[in-house]
């Protein structure tokens, strides 16, 4: 369950300041120039733009040293939530400080005290308003669908539940790229659906940004029509939406009462079970970035509600065990799995990957408050794709593909971008 | 935010809008420090440090501009570069920190005379990194990789675990580029190409000696470092995942967990390996801490490992353990090293450490955490964000061996009263320096940190463990009680009254006392434990 700032208190106390929230964890780390983790502090510099420094700033919150300023907020909101620190503290603290939960529960007391950003809540008013964060028109959400003929999962039964995401719903450069997922899953024989105009956003974005309540009403939206739909699998192409549903969704309480899979996931076990299978050479170098929402924050939560004891003097222990969440389980492998088995590809890592790697720049709110910061995140993930020798970058999340394209064009820079179901596409 | 708001404007038009700040959530950010609350000997953190602004330079030629201002304003500042703990602050209230984070570049890596430049927010990985591509590599201190290697050098202590080869911090400081306290810039040494030679023992000594002046003699700017030769590959394989992952063990190294029955025994292993000169790495590792580092990945699996070796009856005897490890640049060398090792284990009658615990994946969690990571102390998390030690000397083996045995039962002493985490009797970590009878010697210890009682008995302890140092003369010059003027000072008062030169050295080049010196002079402050 959501916890409130002051349950963090002890946690707080407990950053020891080592300060390894703002490097890549040092046995992954293969060079100086790609030895950075936290987006965060390399814009804001201060410390206080850092997992710890935020952390000092919520203390200093409760105790009433801190008041609203301008800087204050550009500190709690100048981050993309990408999950990196939180990552990172299990090394040094272990299981002592639910770094995520904090930067949260610090964004939803911005919010209970009317400090959300103007730019936020035009992002709040269009999801009030038309269920997405773009202000689009609802009735528009399923036309990416149009000519298709995909099943209508409000109305009838299907096996799979197919949620397309805001992203892919409205973003008409990504079009044939959720297309193309919809043709692949045809194509396959999978009996499936969507919700069509009564998809609604998953609510990650609102949370993200402090406003829980949004979340919460999202979530059980979800969980009415999963139920309503009588799927037993729940299939997103949207990274964020497949964080809501394994992570923020449990977090906040909410059960969906299905498998839930990444595309990725899905594809690579069609790839197992001889379903899906490439014929044309692709003959390309890539490298492969891994989405935030897919990898560290694609890990399922595990609800913990114990108590730290003192043992054999002072240690604390917690009790029941807390689960130490490790960003190791999310989705890393299906991608590449999917990737090499595409003939003529040549899959290079760039030096920070799966739970090492940098964000895009998209997220928590980011791209939307802070354009300019996202787009520098973003080269710097480009810089790191070119360093591989790699001729596009590909990637899993429409999130992570928007970014980085208008990143190279607000750059004037360029660099192919793809999503993964484009080279399926082409190799099928 | 400054009184003087002229200065204020001053600073700020040095470095730019985005580099200087005096917004209360910046600056909170900066104050509150784990081992605070210990100085303060008080429960409430804020207590502390009250700073007036943070200012992040970009260059020498800002560092110097901030630093006559100042001078001119009559500002106390101190610099800190990767923010490690409260060493890293100005106390005195009103000060300004002077984040050197925008200097992170390493200046040149010179392979063939085995030393690189550097500026101050170089990390101790980001060095070595680079470094293990030309078959080199550098100290790092026991407070982990991510700390500055430049602060290391000038301005702090700290023993790393592979100073059986790559000595310790002051005694690979090549050079430097150093902002004096009154706005000068004092170059020598290694810093410029052409201008080898070191200025001897003299300066060294004065500006830094053997733990620094923690940033209360000026600010350096660059650093030369020396390079020690790395044994292993440039790229080490990753093995096993986050939150512990380890490297698997390079062919031509070989890794040793040994345990004694007494200290003297383990004080003989240790004289005859250095003797024949065949370590890499010799450590002594309490065993209350395997389960931290390598055998765990949190005070829960600690907690599981510790009940585990109570029931096999192993936290009762063989308490002093040895970590070694051996590489050979051919098989003929490792396998001669080998033979000898074998030959000191036979001979001191060296028991396997752990038998039956540690796993494969567990040494390699060993070799990457102690020799190749030079991992962060995960004890922090066992002590609720801090550790202490109690005093911590360069000495002798044979001091060493003294001290452990002194040591163990007051240790228990408080422990049974319940003031010190029971680390089962053994506390003392350290290790020898550039293969020599000489270590670093520090005894760690744990108490309830947010108790103001506990802290204060807790320092009692510390007390005791220093009165034992000052009557059987086992003074070193590292502090008495962690690194506070305090302890500096009552060691001194043993070592021929050197505290009185740090004065004198501190009233010279900073005639204006400018510099923030609460760790380096100022014991008698209020905020210093009485």
């Amino acid at each position: 369950m959501l916890k409130k700032l002051e349950d963090y208190e002890k946690e707080m106390y407990w950053c020891g300041r080592c300060n390894y929230c703002k490097w890549v964890n040092a046995p992954a780390m293969k060079s100086y120039r790609f030895s950075k983790i936290c987006p965060s502090i390399e814009d804001g510099n201060f410390h206080a733009y850092s997992c710890s420094g935020r952390i000092d700033v919520s203390w200093s919150l409760l105790k009433g040293r801190v008041p609203y300023t301008d800087k204050m907020l550009d500190v709690v909101y100048r981050c993309t939530m990408c999950g990196a620190c939180d990552a990172n503290c299990r090394v040094i603290m272990g299981n002592m400080i639910s770094n995520n939960e904090i930067l949260h529960a610090l964004r939803v007391r911005c919010v209970e005290e009317g400090q959300a950003l103007p730019e936020h809540m035009f992002l709040i008013e269009n999801m009030k308003r038309d269920d997405n964060p773009f202000g689009e028109p609802k009735a528009n959400r399923g036309s990416w669908a149009e000519g298709l003929g995909l099943k209508d999962a409000t109305k009838e039964k299907v096996e799979v539940l197919f949620h397309a995401g805001c992203r892919f719903s409205y973003d008409e450069d990504l079009r044939d790229i959720v297309r193309g997922y919809a043709m692949i899953l045809n194509e396959a024989g999978v009996d499936f659906g969507i919700a069509g105009k009564e998809e609604a956003c998953c609510g990650v974005r609102a949370f993200d940004i402090g406003f829980k309540g949004e979340m919460e009403k999202y979530a059980e939206d979800m969980m009415t029509r999963v139920a309503a739909s009588g799927a037993k699998l729940l299939v997103t192409p949207c990274a964020d939406g497949f964080s809501a549903f394994k992570y923020y969704y449990p977090w906040i309480g909410v059960k969906l009462n299905v498998e839930v899979l990444h595309i990725t996931e899905y594809l690579d076990r069609l790839i197992e079970e001889s379903k899906l299978k490439f014929i044309n050479e692709i003959p390309m170098r890539i490298t492969y970035h891994d989405p935030c929402h897919l990898g560290r924050l694609g890990e399922a939560y595990e609800p913990w509600d114990g108590e730290w004891k003192e043992v054999m003097g002072h240690m604390y222990v917690s009790e029941p065990r807390k689960p130490l969440r490790t960003g190791e389980n999310g989705v890393y492998e299906p991608p590449r799995n999917i990737l090499k088995n595409i003939p003529g590809v040549e899959l290079v890592e760039m030096e920070r990957n799966r739970v090492n790697s940098w964000c895009c720049g998209a997220g928590g709110g980011a791209l939307e408050a802070f354009p300019d910061f996202a787009h520098r995140t973003a080269m710097e993930r480009i810089s790191e794709a070119k360093a591989t020798g790699a001729h596009a970058l590909v990637t899993s999340c429409p999130w992570c593909v928007r970014t980085f394209k208008d990143a190279l064009k607000e750059h004037g820079d360029t660099f192919e971008i793809y999503d993964i179901a484009e080279l399926i596409r082409r190799a099928k | 935010m400054l009184k003087n708001r002229a200065a204020a404007k001053i600073l700020e038009n040095i470095v730019g809008e985005d580099n200087f700040s005096e917004d209360p959530a910046i600056i909170n950010s900066y104050t509150l420090l784990p081992f605070a609350t210990r100085m303060a000997g008080s429960k409430d953190v804020f207590d502390l440090i009250k700073l007036s602004a943070v200012i992040m330079p970009g260059s020498t030629e800002e560092v110097q501009a901030i630093v006559k201002t100042c001078n001119r304003y009559n500002i106390t500042f101190k610099a800190a570069s990767t923010l490690m703990h409260a060493w890293s602050s100005p106390i005195k209230e009103g000060s300004i920190n002077i984040d050197m984070r925008r200097m992170n570049r390493i200046l040149k890596l010179d392979d063939k005379n085995m030393y690189a430049v550097v500026e101050p927010y170089v990390s101790g990985r980001q060095l070595a990194v680079e470094a293990s591509k030309k078959g080199l590599t550098t100290h790092i201190i026991g407070a982990g990789c991510q700390t500055s290697v430049l602060a290391s050098a000038t301005s702090g202590w700290g023993h790393g675990h592979t100073a059986t080869t790559t000595s310790y911090s002051g005694r690979n400081y090549l050079g430097s580029e150093w902002v004096l306290p009154t706005g000068e810039v004092v170059s020598w040494g290694l810093i410029e190409e052409g201008k080898a030679g070191h200025p001897g023992p003299g300066l060294v000594g004065m500006h830094r000696g053997r733990h620094g002046a923690f940033g209360a003699l000026g600010i350096f700017t660059k650093a030369a470092l020396k390079l020690h030769p790395w044994p292993g590959p440039s790229q080490l394989e990753v093995t096993g995942k986050n939150p512990t992952p380890g490297f698997k063990i390079p062919e031509n190294m070989k890794v040793y967990f040994l345990a004694y029955p007494t200290p003297e025994k383990l004080g003989d292993a240790t004289y005859k390996i250095i003797e024949a000169h065949i370590a890499y790495h010799i450590w002594c590792m309490p065993m209350f801490f395997h389960p931290q580092r390598w055998m765990g990945e949190s005070n829960d699996d600690h907690y599981e490992v510790w009940k585990q070796l109570q029931k096999g009856g192993l936290t009762e005897k063989n308490l002093d353990q040895l970590t070694v490890v051996i590489a050979g640049r051919s098989e003929k060398e490792l396998r001669y090293k080998e033979k000898v090792m074998k030959d000191i284990i036979k001979e001191t009658g060296a028991e396997e450490a752990l038998p039956g615990f540690l796993t494969d994946h567990d040494m390699e969690r060993f070799f990457c955490a102690q020799i190749a990571e030079h991992k962060p102390c995960t004890e922090f998390r066992l002590g609720g964000g801090e550790m202490t030690s109690s005093w911590g000397q360069l000495l002798n083996w044979d001091a060493q061996v003294k001290a452990k045995k002194a040591i163990r039962p007051m240790h228990k002493k408080y422990t049974d009263q319940g003031v010190l985490t029971d680390v089962a009797g053994e506390s003392c970590w350290g290790g020898p320096i550039e293969q020599k009878a000489l270590g670093h010697t520090e005894f760690v210890n744990f108490t309830n940190i947010r108790d103001g009682d506990m802290v204060r008995r807790q320092t009692e302890f510390v007390d005791e463990t220093k009165s034992f140092a000052i009557e059987e003369k086992l003074l070193g010059t590292t502090g008495l009680y962690v690194v506070t003027a305090k302890g500096d000072k009552q060691a001194s008062e043993h070592l021929g009254d050197y505290f009185e030169y740090k004065k004198k050295i501190k009233e010279a080049l900073d005639p204006n006392d400018v510099v923030d010196s609460t760790l380096y002079l100022d014991f008698d402050k209020k905020w210093v434990l009485p």
